[in-house]
């Protein structure tokens, strides 16, 4: 990823020549993840991978993080994410609540035709690719000390700090989209899982409920680009994003010097055209919306223009001065082996697949 | 290389620019050149027989409603259809805004039709939702060898928006003084 950096807006303090060692090296071969829904029964698959990694010869961890939720569910900046998600054709899971239809299977794992009827193919042979995935992995250093002094600054009578922290996300800090309640939070909403992700942009093609370069209308803009030639559903991400760090202590207003933020992680069959395209072309500007050099608020680097519009009547205000509130630390790109392609591997190098 | 104006005069209505703000031509991507927002890609393919008098055909018939067309795809600043060498050849050309194949793919999908009707009169052309679109583009492509564009860092979206700004402080101002 760190060849790619540039041209992912990594600039200044989050270009690849200060990320975190290993990243931006070569020293990544491999990496391993482990998720629980507890401490026990993480533990527990932490002790089994400890065994196997001291069996196996010519491995060494180069680095290691623990992530995990914070008990609030929320994100540092005190957002609630990864509501949305596409919903995979073919999913033997019902759908979550949403808005849109499925979207081809061929978009996040090879071996099978995507949107545009093409099968994509991951690496060679077939059985190592077969039911895989590439995967984009960020460790992005979020500044919420930062983020509370902004919003508290910019907060005038009329806009207060909470509301434009939800403009520039697009959902309340509960999740509530802008878009079905763009006046104040509503947990009617957030609390029921039918209704917090059921909504569209077509009338409000201004975005005067939800801004046009608020963040999750720009990272998935739904309906609401029907003026021009561009198909959604070739750019879209399934993403299992995490959070590490502590949370900075509620109310305090400096940096306290602690690392937090979060661990992106998007998955697709196409790096360029559903990762990156959605990096470059939406979030690292506006002219997709008329908003010429316009960043996301939320991930904008100080390249560009750094105002934040929020569309408004009789008139918009322009946020200026926005700071970045994300830093990259370090990422990397992946292919991910499906489970016949891990014991294809295994059997290859002459070892039984063992437990797996 | 970067060819282009080398005073400094205003008198022309010129945006100021100092030297070390002017941007610099880079690669499009994986052909053509590009200046700030605007790329430019020149194609030169040979037509199938015939294919001459069918495409002039349909860009005679097309022209009336090009702007309407084009207003969806948002990105072309220009293209120029030119047949040449006794009708056995097709020149190509744009300026358009960004990399090289960003929304090609989006093409293929949205608009395959309409970007297939003017081109399938060219030899082997394979269809702009085919995988083999990308290659047949860049095949036929000729990145230039110089490139100049008078507002390199207005899109075309910039420009129409500007050109609804300029008419609305017009509006304003004779309201104003009336």
């Amino acid at each position: 990823m760190a060849a790619r950096a540039h041209h992912l807006g990594d600039r200044g303090e989050s270009a690849a020549e200060h990320w975190e060692a290993p990243f931006g090296t070569d020293q990544i071969h491999v990496a391993f993840a482990l998720f629980a829904s507890n401490e026990i029964a993480l533990d527990t698959a932490r002790e089994a991978a400890k065994q196997a990694y001291h069996e196996i010869g010519g491995i060494s961890v180069q680095y290691h993080m623990d992530v995990g939720m914070m008990p609030d569910g929320r994100t540092h900046l005190g957002f609630r994410d990864g509501i949305s998600n596409p919903y995979i054709d073919g999913s033997p899971f019902p759908p979550a609540f949403g808005h849109e239809g499925p979207v081809k299977s061929g978009e996040f794992l090879f071996g099978y035709p995507n949107e545009s009827g093409q099968i994509m193919e991951g690496p060679s042979p077939a059985p190592l690719g077969h039911n895989g995935s590439y995967l984009s992995l960020r460790k992005l250093h979020i500044c919420a000390a930062a983020y509370r002094r902004y919003v508290q600054e910019k907060a005038t009578a009329s806009l207060s700090a909470e509301r434009i922290g939800a403009k520039m996300v697009g959902r309340w800090p509960s999740g509530t989209p802008l878009a079905l309640s763009p006046e104040e939070d509503d947990t009617r909403l957030s609390e029921d899982e039918s209704r917090i992700n059921v909504f569209s942009y077509a009338d409000d093609p201004k975005g005067f409920k939800c801004p046009i370069s608020a963040h999750v209308r720009r990272a998935f803009p739904r309906d609401s680009l029907q003026d021009q030639v561009v198909d959604v559903n070739i750019h879209r991400l399934l993403r299992r994003s995490t959070v590490y760090g502590p949370a900075l202590t509620k109310g305090v207003l400096e940096d306290d010097g602690h690392d937090r933020g979060i661990i992106f992680a998007g998955i697709c069959t196409s790096l360029i055209r559903q990762y990156e395209f959605i990096k470059t072309e939406w979030l690292n500007g506006g002219n997709f919306v008329g908003l010429s050099t316009e960043q996301d608020p939320v991930t904008g680097n100080k390249d560009g223009e750094h105002t934040f519009t929020i569309p408004a009547k009789p008139l918009r205000h322009r946020l200026k001065e926005v700071p970045e509130f994300s830093i990259t630390r370090g990422g990397e790109y992946f292919f991910i082996p499906s489970l016949t392609a891990l014991r294809w591997l295994a059997e290859q190098a002459g070892q039984g697949p063992s437990d797996l | 290389m970067s060819v282009g104006p080398t005073s400094h005069a205003q008198s022309n209505n010129a945006p100021q620019t100092s030297t070390s703000s002017e941007p610099q031509v880079i690669s499009a991507g994986r052909s053509g050149l590009r200046l700030g927002q605007i790329s430019e890609l020149t194609i030169i393919a040979p037509l199938k027989p015939g294919g001459a008098d069918r495409l002039r055909e349909k860009l005679r018939q097309s022209a009336a409603h090009q702007q309407e067309r084009m207003a969806k795809i948002a990105t072309v600043h220009d293209m120029r259809f030119v047949i040449f060498d006794q009708d056995t050849r097709l020149l190509f050309a744009t300026a358009y805004d960004g990399d090289w194949d960003t929304y090609i793919d989006d093409f293929g999908t949205q608009i395959p039709d309409l970007l297939n009707y003017f081109f399938e009169d060219v030899e082997e052309f394979p269809g702009i939702e085919t995988p083999g679109a990308k290659d047949f583009i860049a095949k036929h492509q000729v990145t230039a060898s110089g490139w100049y564009a008078a507002y390199p860092s207005q899109t075309v979206r910039d420009i129409w928006r500007g050109q609804r700004v300029v008419q609305a402080f017009n509006e304003l101002i004779d309201a104003a003084q009336s």
